[in-house]
């Protein structure tokens, strides 16, 4: 390919300043927030950051006919690699399409660009009474189109489900270049489902550049409480508890005495220093739904054997409360330099055992792991603490995280809740899947992008990539049709 | 009986029952050798929407796949064959208290793979969501005989493609559902409908509209009207002592919507389910379409819809605003496919709204575009149904007629291999 060719083009759709290729500006984009060694990193072509969809769609066309790979990038805070060019392709960067075009109060929907950052939205509706329902912990960071390609997560998708959940309808576009809208299943929609295929994703079968949002309303009534607990066991049987008796929090997290270790000293959160867990419950509603709901549970955290329960009195405290659980990623700091934080579902009636064998693993590898994760949705993030310069440290890092995932995965659970596969966890995909799982999903890839153009060799491992699925796809066509090729 | 093999007045050449996977995969390897095509069906109560499928020459039953595979209440999660009934997967619910917050019609025939395959919702979707919020997981085999799975048995999942979302109101046109995995909700404590007197149509319809958005927690809401006189259904559900408190609150600030009676727990329950069933029924001579919008122009599209369709006897309404539903029913006579689409383009309807044509006699969806499937998604969704059925194995005609026959994808691999 004609490098300087190719760069001059594409600084004719998205202007000089518009387009990176000097080595120390393309720095940030070899990477994404994933832990290095889990996932490679590498150096892409350039980095573009367009402003419009008809930039987005003449680069990707542009790359097309020369051959190169593109690949979409919001905030670049995913954890499975996702954002990483494999083979050196072209980084489509969003954050410059950052508008929030249409706030619609009336039937509650916003339409949004990619690269609008997600409680940036939440916080720009709120005066209207409503909210953007997905909270990633990265939220004042992450992008809502990085949100729809992994189809996050966040504390609050308990009671309001994941992103999947509040996408209406979206502009893409496909590998080819094409710009297309489409629709999520409502109302008078028939013919396929687009958008469901689309959401989660990991930008592999186009690039998002408008989102229709569902908003929520926001609730007339808030409360947050604190259970404390002397053993991890207790605070997973107070989860199953609460979720057996038919409870619906808006969110229920839990913490291990690690965490509290690390996040009370740090920003006095008021968790008690001496507990081996803690839940932080949120209930939402009416006024007498939530009274209700908070008296039940404090009865079953007290069943369930916990040593203090706490409400907070007002919304500061409420905020203080919450604070420990989104800062608990950054107070890792204190404990050890670096953290590979892992992202696996269990049923949630395993998970005591689940918090058990990493308990277990935590010893064999000589290793801490700290927990901090939905306990509500089963959905772990098992965060394991090291220290890159300390040799042996990233092998066996390596080596204990095969292990939980293969855990997890006899606990009849799943490889990634929110973080998605990207390169991370492409190896694993053979635990959950058959080879016939995996080439229809290979299908889903070479419907949309034949050619393998769009963040190529993501997700599906190696063996499913499109070529060698449409091989054997190949093969049959000829035998059926009496061909054999030499 | 012979009616009851019908489909759409035409009995099937042969039926087949496989009771797995591996025998609807031999099935269809049988088939093509045959060359022949053939038509999923669970319960049959939803086989006349869309395009008409012509003479069906294998009618695939899949009442045989039956029977709950595995649920653990305290996960609130099930996996369940895709043939089982309804009301079979219901009563093994609500035994343990949880259920799945759609009323679907004649629950004793339906089948959750055709509930899933269909993809209809109701007016409780304006709080609850639909089916495809709750589905985790899916077993299939494609029309090209692939037997594969996609999810799990955890509420959260984002390992690979979501296919189970993709088969979701994909009728059958993609694979065969042989099972599904589904969150399940607990059952509310506690329900309640309230009633009004015959009110006048079009103000219920924007009355309605503003009770939607201004109390979030109403479970659904409708207004049902044919001429200029209409009734209001709006139902409640949740707690006992929050649901009083919201009747109280609407009696006395949404006292123009005449709500004067009301019908408790078992009773409204049963209410909606007649709802549901009146509304699935089909009548050989009737037209029903779904024309979905948004709520804000609900009122106005209805009020389009009316005047161009004035003078139509006997047309009913059912409105669901607060998700921007109208389904309109009518006598054939009065509305043919070509006038139709005249409404459609003359009242300007075409703007964001869009239609499912539910039921309709036979000639009135054959031949004919009946989705409104816009233009520039057609490719795409040919290009998977290309690689799920590339022989259109699978309910020939049904969403299919107007989608490319061979996607661009196709011409490629066969100029690859000639
Ligand atoms: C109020 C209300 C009204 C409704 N009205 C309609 C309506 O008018 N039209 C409509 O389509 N739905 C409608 N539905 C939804 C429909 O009734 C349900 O989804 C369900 O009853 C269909 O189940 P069934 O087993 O009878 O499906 P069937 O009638 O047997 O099949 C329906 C479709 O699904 C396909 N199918 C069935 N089982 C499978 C499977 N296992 N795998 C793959 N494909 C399969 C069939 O090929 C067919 O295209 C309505 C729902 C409600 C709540
Ligand atoms: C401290 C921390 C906490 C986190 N907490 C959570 C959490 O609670 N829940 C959760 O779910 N995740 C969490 N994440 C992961 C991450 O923030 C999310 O995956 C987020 O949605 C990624 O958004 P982004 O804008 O950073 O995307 P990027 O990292 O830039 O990209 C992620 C993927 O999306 C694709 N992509 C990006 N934009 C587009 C687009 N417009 N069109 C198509 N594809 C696109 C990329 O190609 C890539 O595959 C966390 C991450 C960090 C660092």
């Amino acid at each position: 390919m004609d490098r300087d060719a190719f760069l001059a083009e594409l600084k004719t759709i998205c202007g000089d300043r518009g387009v990176l290729h000097q080595a120390a500006d393309l720095l940030v984009y070899e990477y994404d927030g994933s832990v290095d060694g889990a996932v490679d990193t590498e150096r892409p072509l350039a980095a573009v950051l367009p402003t419009s969809t008809e930039q987005v769609s003449a680069v990707v066309r542009l790359a097309y006919r020369y051959g190169a790979p593109v690949v979409a990038r919001g905030a670049g805070t995913g954890l499975s690699g996702g954002a990483v060019a494999r083979g050196g392709g072209v980084i489509i960067a969003l954050t410059r399409m950052d508008r929030t075009l249409r706030v619609d109060p009336v039937n509650r929907t916003a339409l949004v660009e990619p690269g609008v950052i997600n409680l940036e939205l939440s916080q720009s509706v709120g005066p209207q009474g409503m909210f953007f329902a997905p909270d990633p912990s990265s939220q004042k960071a992450c992008t809502i189109g990085g949100n729809v390609a992994e189809n996050s997560g966040g504390p609050h998708c308990l009671k309001y489900g994941v992103t999947t959940n509040h996408i209406l309808g979206l502009e893409v576009v496909l590998p080819d270049g094409t710009v297309t809208w489409i629709d999520a299943h409502g109302p008078g929609v028939g013919g396929l489902d687009l958008v469901a295929i689309l959401v989660g994703s990991e930008g592999m079968l186009g690039i998002v550049t408008k989102i229709l949002v569902r908003l929520m309303p926001s609730p007339e009534s808030v409360h947050v409480h604190l259970a404390a607990f002397g053993t991890m066991d207790d605070a997973a049987v107070c989860v199953t508890n609460v979720i057996g008796a038919g409870i619906l929090p808006a969110s229920l997290e839990m913490m291990d005495q690690l965490t509290i270790k690390a996040v009370e000293p740090a920003y006095h959160a008021g968790y008690p220093m001496d507990a081996a867990a803690v839940l932080l419950v949120e209930v939402d509603g009416t006024g007498a739904e939530v009274d209700e709901m908070s008296a039940q549970i404090e009865r079953i955290a007290g069943e369930s054997g916990a040593t203090s329960f706490r409400s907070a009195q007002s919304a500061a405290e409420q905020e203080l409360l919450w604070k420990g659980r989104k800062m608990a990623l950054a107070a890792m700091g204190r404990l050890a330099p670096n953290y590979y934080l892992h992202d696996t579902v269990v049923p949630r009636t395993r998970l005591t055992e689940t918090l058990r064998a990493v308990n277990d693993i935590s010893q064999e590898f000589r290793l801490d792991i700290a927990n901090v994760f939905h306990a509500g949705d089963g959905n772990l993030h098992p965060l394991m603490l090291f220290d890159r310069r300390k040799s042996g440290d990233v092998e066996r890092i390596l080596e204990a995280s095969h292990e939980l995932i293969k855990t997890c995965v006899s606990m009849g659970g799943t490889l990634s809740g929110e973080h998605g596969i990207g390169s991370e966890k492409q190896g694993y995909m053979e635990l959950i899947y058959t080879g016939e799982d995996l080439a229809a999903m290979a299908g889903i890839k070479l419907a949309f992008d034949p050619r393998e153009r769009m963040n190529p060799e993501k997700v599906l491992p190696k063996g499913y990539m499109c070529g060698e699925v449409r091989a054997l796809h190949n093969q049959a066509m000829a035998q059926k049709h009496g061909i054999h090729p030499m | 009986m012979i009616v009851e093999q019908c489909i759409d007045g035409v009995a099937p050449d042969s039926v087949v029952s496989p009771a797995s996977g591996r025998e609807i995969s031999d099935v269809l390897q049988q088939l093509r050798e045959d060359a022949a095509w053939v038509l999923p069906t669970g319960g049959s109560t939803a086989l006349t929407t869309g395009n008409a499928v012509g003479r069906v020459p294998v009618q695939m039953d899949l009442t045989g796949l039956a029977g709950i595979l595995e649920y653990e209440p305290a996960d609130l999660t099930v996996s369940v064959r895709a043939g089982t009934r309804w009301s079979e997967l219901i009563a093994t619910l609500s035994a343990n208290g949880q259920t799945i917050p759609i009323d679907v019609p004649f629950p004793e025939k339906a089948t959750v793979g055709g509930v899933v395959a269909t993809g209809w919702a109701g007016p409780r979707r304006m709080r609850d969501g639909t089916i495809k919020d709750l589905l985790i997981g899916a077993s299939y085999v494609r029309g090209d005989g692939l037997i594969a799975k996609a999810g799990g048995m955890v509420v959260k999942n984002v390992s690979g493609f979501e296919i189970p979302r993709l088969l979701h109101g994909s009728y059958g046109s993609l694979a065969m559902i042989t099972s599904v995995n589904l969150k399940v909700i607990p059952s509310h404590e506690s329900e309640l409908t309230l009633l009004s007197e015959r009110v006048l149509f079009r103000e219920a319809v924007d009355d309605v509209v503003r009770l939607t958005r201004s109390e979030a927690t109403v479970a659904a809401a409708v207004v049902d009207g044919s001429g200029d006189d209409a009734e209001i259904a709006i139902r409640l559900s949740g707690r006992a002592r929050p649901i009083r408190e919201l009747e109280d609150r609407i009696r006395l600030e949404h006292g123009q919507l005449q709500l004067s009676n009301s019908l408790e727990e078992a009773d409204s329950a049963q209410w909606w389910q007649r709802r549901s069933d009146t509304l699935a029924t089909a009548h050989d001579d009737r037209v029903m379409i779904e024309v979905g919008s948004t709520p804000s122009s609900i009122g106005n599209l209805l009020k389009r819809l009316r005047e161009r369709l004035y003078g139509a006897d006997d047309a009913k309404y059912d409105v669901s605003p607060g998700t921007g539903s109208v389904t309109l029913a009518l006598p054939a006579a009065a509305l043919d496919h070509a006038s139709w689409q005249q409404v459609w383009e003359q009242a300007g309807l075409s703007g964001g709204a869009r239609y499912v044509v539910f039921h309709a006699p036979r000639a009135w969806r054959s031949g004919s575009q009946v989705w409104s499937i816009p233009e520039d998604q057609r490719s795409i969704m040919g290009a998977l149904k290309h690689q799920f059925d590339p022989e259109h194995r699978l309910n020939r005609g049904r969403l299919w007629d107007s989608l490319p026959s061979t996607s661009p994808t196709d011409l490629e691999t066969m100029e690859s291999i000639t």
